[in-house]
């Protein structure tokens, strides 16, 4: 909460799974804020950050959440939330849902080298 | 009427070799042609690419034959200028349905068992009867999950 002008990454992990380290570099326009909500997902993400004050430029969901549930996700998100939602599931793969012009969705599927090259491309790195 | 005078749209519909009989209306006189294909083949056809299959394909239906994940991968991999409804129906008769927005790009909806019928009934894809004589299985389903809430 040291500048409030950085836009959010919002990571979302299960409760109690944090075997993974998520980093901005020092001086970065961005900060990350990390949730593992234990009433649900969806409804912390759609209820409450998405629709609060906060900027939040993209959402990371680090296998968080099943492909069911990311579908429900996507059919919930307020449609003035124009960030990114990225899932990552245990095998490694990715589901990225971009904002396009319009204001409409475009879902793209991510290989593991996508998912790196995402993660580089915005400088949030995962160890 | 033979196959390649029906000027129908057509209705893809994946099903598995277990999925609970439906009453689709395939008769030659309901608006939409419909075709049934095993899920694996319809989601590998689709995979290959609408345009390439040379088919007038109006919408999709998954029903009850296709996991989330392979819902996911199908409308990542849809090409840009296939612009019909894609519908997942699963188990649960609770489904997604992603349709083209204004733009071409998607929106995805969320449907409960009352909306997938109410879907299938008002494309009359399957016959009114048929979804009239559906429709208390949903709202016992409903209850049930009332109940265990």
């Amino acid at each position: 909460m040291e500048n409030d002008s950085q836009r959010i990454t919002l990571i979302a992990r299960a409760p109690g799974s944090a075997d993974r380290t998520w980093r901005v570099p020092a001086g970065s326009d961005k900060r990350l804020m990390v949730i593992a909500p234990a009433r649900g997902l969806r409804h912390t993400l759609v209820n409450w950050v998405l629709k609060s004050d906060y900027d939040v430029e993209r959402v990371i969901i680090d296998r968080a959440v099943t492909h069911d549930g990311f579908l429900e996700l996507l059919a919930a998100v307020p449609h003035d939330y124009v960030g990114d939602l990225l899932m990552m599931d245990d095998q490694g793969r990715g589901y990225l849902s971009s904002a396009c012009r319009g204001g409409d969705r475009v879902l793209y599927r991510l290989t593991t080298t996508d998912l790196d090259f995402y993660f580089e491309s915005h400088e949030v790195y995962a160890a | 009427m033979r196959m390649r005078d029906d000027k129908r749209r057509i209705t893809l519909i994946a099903r598995g070799p277990a999925t609970p009989e439906r009453a689709w209306d395939s008769s030659s006189s309901a608006p939409s042609r419909l075709m049934f294909l095993e899920a694996v083949v319809l989601l590998h056809v689709l995979d290959t690419g609408v345009p390439e299959i040379n088919l007038d394909v109006e919408r999709v239906v998954l029903d009850r034959s296709t996991s989330a994940v392979e819902y996911l991968d199908l409308l990542a991999s849809l090409p840009t200028d296939f612009s019909g409804d894609v519908l997942l129906v699963r188990e649960d008769e609770t489904g997604f349905l992603s349709s083209s927005a204004r733009g071409g790009n998607r929106v995805l909806y969320a449907l409960s068992p009352a909306d997938v019928l109410f879907y299938l009934e008002t494309h009359a894809l399957v016959s009114a009867a048929a979804a009239e004589f559906e429709m208390p299985l949903v709202q016992t389903m409903k209850a049930a999950r009332a109940m265990s809430a």
